[in-house]
């Protein structure tokens, strides 16, 4: 068990393993991960395809049981918490897909909103003025009842943004979200997001391959074959 | 209609919101519904003419309690009985009066039309008060002319030139059987699934048409009390059971004997088990065609759900979600299958002359019907997120 103060740290893994499969078909992808995250710190994973980047966020991002090992996450034990506790964590956190994920039947402000009704209906007061001042710090101030069909792939995933952001959440995590956006926008993201970090001691989980994004993370986390191999200051690594 | 059901929900309506978006699959499924709710509305409305129009003749008679042999199932296959019964009966106290009715059908080719007519002939003592409508009673006292009868009106098929005769001459002559009968008179009941019409005649123009009928057996003993109410015609029917030998007769008050009729026509006639067979199919394929719908609406909004579920919703958002969806089809498709049945219905009242009626309850019925039509097809269709962990899902 890791003795590490949680008021320090976001995210501690002590131990982690993980593996697919059954029997003689079983495949460990992780093994023994120790990590830690602190508040406000911009950590970027990186490794090939494979090496068990997005396995490793799904499980300390409570979406994937843990098998063996164990995640404090916010100071809580995910190692065995009930389904319950789970969805509680869940609300504290807010996540970048690679795709978008939005809903085509609600638009910008709606979906955006769903990241706010999660938290039940006092979040909900002046829900209007909330969603549209996130939407405007991504820049879609003029799209707020656009469906997704009608905005370009940079602009749904800066909704998809808005609605993470929109909730205050303690952790976001990222997967690829700079993916499917252009340089610009890309960088205007990542912006958005050490801002965050800065100003307001979110930390940010990221996995990414855009070499073009390294510039703004605190520490860069190296996998390969479900092992980190590397784990550096940033500043460190550019030189 | 977003923003009330958002105060109503105190979420916002993505159900609904999801159904719209989706035009072809909202008139789908819309359709759907409303095609399993006329095919319920038709089969319930069959099964409901086949109910009341069974009945229509007992609606008539002046009895507060009906006597009948003791195998009686129905009025369509009616057996005779000893006329010594309404003797005994007579002795009963609280008894007024008996009147001894024969029943027996005909089938008349009218030489006019040479459509073929299947009567159902009533024979009462002329002098008898056997009927409840004074339209009719005031006609029978006439039928003691010998070979006289009165036709219903509202017979399927009835050629109206007879009705326009009897009114013009006060006399139609028909030839039944090489027997002539002379229509002097009109009532209206309505025909029923088995019947196309009526015939009253006296009881003796009755035994000249059915030469094997005497009068010593009659269909039905009416019997007539002096209390009405249903306390104290109860007395009265046990103590005619108790008098009558088990198996010969048996007394049934008149409601009671309604229900009998009910129960023959809807549980032991081929046609009352297919309009209920009707129902329950209705009911499948509505319960079918939403089932589809909604799973593949779920199907299509897998990435999304299992995002929504990410970020910390619970189960019960997305049971809430497809019930939602559910509600609102039983509720879009309800309305315009009520409106086409009744539509539907009229048509039929007037191509069968059966009468179609739409009771309030009947409408409650097929409502909730279909709300748990809509609500089984939801939950079965949630069942595929329930136990997915959202990262499975992507």
């Amino acid at each position: 068990m890791p003795k590490k103060s949680s008021n320090e740290f976001s995210l501690v893994t002590s131990g982690l393993c993980h593996s697919f499969g059954k029997g003689a078909a079983t495949l460990e992808v992780l093994h023994d991960i120790d990590f830690t995250m602190r508040r406000g710190e911009l950590v970027i994973l990186m490794g090939p395809s494979g090496s068990g980047k997005t396995t490793l966020l799904t499980l300390v991002a409570c979406l994937r049981r843990i098998q063996k090992g164990h995640v404090q996450l916010l100071g809580q034990e995910l190692s065995g918490a009930s389904e319950k506790i789970l969805t509680r964590m869940r609300q504290r956190l807010g996540f970048i897909f690679q795709a978008h994920n939005l809903h085509s039947s609600l638009t910008s402000i709606q979906n955006v909103r769903m990241g706010l009704e999660v938290h039940g209906p006092d979040a909900l007061r002046n829900w209007q003025k909330t969603c549209g001042r996130v939407l405007e710090l991504v820049g879609l101030g003029d799209r707020l009842d656009y469906f997704p069909a009608q905005l370009s792939g940079g602009q749904k995933q800066r909704v998809a943004v808005a609605r993470a952001l929109v909730g205050c959440p303690d952790i976001i995590f990222a997967d690829e979200p700079t993916a499917a956006l252009d340089m610009v926008t890309g960088r205007q993201v990542v912006e958005l997001l050490r801002k965050l970090a800065d100003q307001r001691g979110t930390s940010i989980f990221m996995v990414t391959h855009d070499h073009r994004i390294l510039e703004y993370a605190d520490r860069i986390v190296k996998m390969e074959d479900g092992r980190i191999i590397e784990d550096s200051s940033a500043k460190i690594l550019m030189k | 209609m977003t923003g009330l059901l958002t105060r109503l929900l105190g979420r916002l309506p993505i159900g609904w919101l999801q159904l719209f978006h989706n035009k072809t699959r909202l008139f789908a499924a819309v359709g759907g519904v409303m095609f399993a709710n006329i095919l319920i509305f038709m089969q319930l409305g069959f099964l409901g003419a086949l109910r009341e129009t069974s009945v229509l003749a007992h609606r008539t008679w002046n009895a507060d309690i009906v006597i009948v042999s003791s195998d009686f199932q129905s009025l369509r296959t009616v057996n005779s009985l000893p006329r010594s019964r309404m003797h005994q009966a007579l002795q009963i106290e609280g008894v007024k009066d008996v009147v001894p009715v024969y029943f027996s059908t005909i089938n008349w080719t009218d030489p006019g039309t040479n459509q073929i007519i299947n009567f159902r002939a009533m024979g009462v003592p002329a002098a008898s008060a056997a009927f409840l409508d004074t339209s009719i009673q005031e006609q029978v006292r006439k039928l003691s002319e010998p070979l006289t009868a009165l036709v219903d009106v509202e017979t399927r098929q009835l050629d109206p030139k007879i009705v326009e005769t009897i009114k013009s001459k006060g006399i139609c002559e028909i030839e039944v059987k090489g027997r002539k009968m002379h229509l002097t008179g009109t009532f209206s009941q309505g025909a029923s699934i088995d019947i196309d019409g009526t015939l009253i005649m006296s009881d003796q123009t009755f035994f000249e048409h059915f030469p094997s009928r005497s009068s010593g057996t009659p269909s039905l003993i009416f019997v007539q009390c002096e209390s009405a109410g249903p306390d104290s015609l109860q007395p009265i029917v046990e103590a005619l059971n108790r008098v009558f030998p088990e198996t010969d007769v048996k007394a049934y008050t008149k409601d009671e004997s309604v229900v009998v009729e009910h129960k023959f026509q809807t549980k032991q006639t081929p046609v009352g088990f297919v309009f209920s067979f009707g129902v329950v199919i209705g009911f499948i394929v509505g319960l079918v065609i939403v089932y589809q719908v909604l799973t593949t609406d779920v199907q299509d909004h897998l990435a999304e759900y299992a995002t929504f579920k990410a970020i910390g919703y619970r189960q019960k958002f997305f049971s809430g979600i497809i019930l939602e969806e559910a509600l609102s089809l039983a509720a879009l498709g309800f309305v315009p299958g009520m409106i086409v049945s009744l539509a539907l219905y009229h048509l039929a009242e007037t191509k069968t002359a059966l009468p179609m009626e739409m009771p309030w309850s009947r409408l409650v019925l097929v409502f909730i019907l279909t709300v748990a039509m809509c609500a089984g097809s939801g939950m079965v269709a949630t069942k595929k997120l329930s136990h997915a962990q959202p990262a499975d899902l992507f």
